[in-house]
């Protein structure tokens, strides 16, 4: 037996884990991309209530018209003239009362999964804290109440919340500017064959950080989608995987990735205050592939569907 | 077991989690059972829990960071895992030494009954612990990639941030170390047929 053979033998009875042994890692995972990952979610701003599961979507179109009034301004008026609803988004964002949160505070994310295809359908709701200044994460595991709280890895190369707020800070507030910067930069490093994906892919995961992000920025990448090819609005309102009424500001590829045009991204965004609820990926065509476990996909399901609440809070463990 | 059964490649799973960061879990079901074995066979299953959900946290904190061009995130993760099993490896040392003076491998105790057949000569154990135990951190690191986890040269390479070559040269010295610890004359091996079969 040469050396190498030997060493090969050694502790070969290790047992492969099973179930229970890896179970507490997933959910630490799983707390890990609620609360710190997980892109949007911060939100300073008081979300004006749309009354949740309750509002029919017809009723609330309806108040959207009420509330915007004239034509120049409302969305409900304007669904589906993507320019015109996304100027509108970044004019309502521009007014957010939002500033930066202080780094002994605490960003709360709650992200929670609508129907969807079963292999996403696993997906347990997931709550976490991060501190704003990033040393610090709890998690608590669902229907648990106790609450861990840790320091973060100080290798970990993930931003802080407050890292990312000052990246934002530098980005351009105008948007012909900011996506030549984001060309430039390329802060995520998308993929997509054409440039319309990579700007969208770049733009939707900024986004995701909306909640402590100075709001002429979080307006400039509203403008700026709306000059990509292939954006476009709902000319109604969706509920978001909570119920909630939202705009759907969607984009179709060309020739996204393997699943080519049929799937499109929709960032679902509040009526009233425009900020984002949560993003849905929805098939554009019914199909079926490897990548959908070969089932049939019908036109209008979704493969992704994800609701996020998101706060700024003093403690750990706080929801509101 | 060298990658990821069909479908999304890591890579792809990788930058769909940029966007959708849950997705990185797919990562975890691929990947959390071969690092849970390989850090209880370095550090003994009351390790394997932790060091495993540590591995994926660190991961998917610094996905940002991943090379999209590598399809295969096995590397990656056996890296991250060789870091954190490098923190405590004097845990890891002075089990193997007991093993070596003792013959009893505290690491491998709960296993013990449930194996059907202990492989390595009972002889050979004490020695090779005690070679284990000898190597510097880093040519242990390459060894046990290179005959535990399957890694390729170049993979270990990738996942221990090292050149190509330093990991030859790594991996040369560890077996010659094991190799006379073992008794056999350390001139007879040819390294080159082995590099040649990993390369």
């Amino acid at each position: 037996m040469d050396e190498m053979t030997t060493v090969r033998t050694f502790r070969a009875q290790a047992p492969t884990p099973d179930r229970a042994d890896l179970v507490g890692g997933r959910d630490r995972l799983l707390a890990a991309t609620a609360a710190g990952g997980a892109p949007p979610r911060i939100r300073l701003v008081r979300r004006a209530v749309v009354s949740g599961a309750v509002a029919a979507v017809a009723a609330a179109a309806f108040t959207v018209v009420q509330v915007t009034g004239d034509t120049s301004g409302g969305a409900g008026a304007q669904l589906g003239n993507a320019a015109a609803v996304l100027e509108n988004a970044a004019d309502t964002i521009e007014d957010a009362p939002r500033g930066e949160p202080r780094p002994d505070q605490w960003v709360y994310s709650k992200t929670v999964y609508g129907k969807t295809l079963p292999r996403y359908a696993k997906m347990q709701p997931s709550e976490g804290w991060l501190r704003y200044d990033g040393s610090k994460s709890a998690h608590r595991r669902p229907g648990e109440s106790k609450l861990t709280v840790g320091d973060t890895d100080k290798d970990a190369d993930e931003r802080t919340p407050q890292e990312w707020y000052a990246l934002l800070d530098s980005l351009p507030h105008d948007p012909d500017a900011l996506l030549r910067t984001l060309r430039e930069k390329s802060i995520i490093h998308p993929r997509g064959k054409t440039q319309a994906e990579r700007d969208f892919a770049e733009i939707r995961v900024l986004l995701g950080h909306s909640a402590a992000m100075p709001v002429d920025v979080h307006a400039a990448l509203y403008r700026a989608l709306a000059r990509i090819p292939g954006v476009s609005v709902t000319d109604h309102l969706v509920k978001d995987a909570l119920g909630r009424a939202a705009v759907a500001v969607t984009f179709t590829a060309p020739e996204a990735g393997a699943m080519g045009g049929r799937m499109r991204y929709e960032l679902l965004l509040d009526p009233t205050t425009y900020e984002q609820l949560g993003t849905r990926w929805v098939a554009a065509e019914s199909f079926s592939s490897e990548k959908t476990d070969n089932r049939e996909v019908k036109k209008g399901d979704a493969l992704s569907n994800t609701a996020d609440i998101s706060k700024i809070v003093d403690k750990p463990g706080q929801t509101s | 077991m060298n990658g990821p059964p069909t479908g999304e490649s890591d890579a792809d799973v990788v930058r769909q989690s940029l966007e959708q960061p849950e997705l990185f879990a797919l990562l975890y079901d691929r990947y959390a059972p071969d690092i849970h074995r390989y850090a209880a066979r370095r550090l003994g299953d009351g390790s394997a829990d932790d060091l495993t959900a540590e591995t994926f946290l660190i991961a998917f904190r610094s996905r940002t960071r991943y090379d999209l061009a590598r399809a295969n995130a096995r590397p990656w993760l056996y890296g991250i895992a060789a870091n954190l099993i490098g923190k405590q490896r004097r845990c890891e040392v002075r089990s193997l030494r007991a093993l070596a003076r003792t013959g009893t491998d505290p690491v491998a105790e709960p296993w013990v009954e449930r194996a059907d057949s202990r492989v390595v000569a009972e002889a050979a154990q004490g020695p090779l612990a005690g070679a284990l135990a000898g190597l510097s951190a880093g040519d242990r690191h390459v060894l046990l990639l290179v005959a535990w986890a399957d890694l390729s040269y170049t993979e270990v390479a990738e996942a221990l941030g090292i050149p190509l070559g330093t990991v030859r040269s790594r991996l040369n010295r560890a077996r010659r170390k094991v190799r006379s610890a073992l008794g056999a004359d350390p001139t007879f091996v040819h390294d080159a047929t082995e590099a040649v079969s990993h390369g």
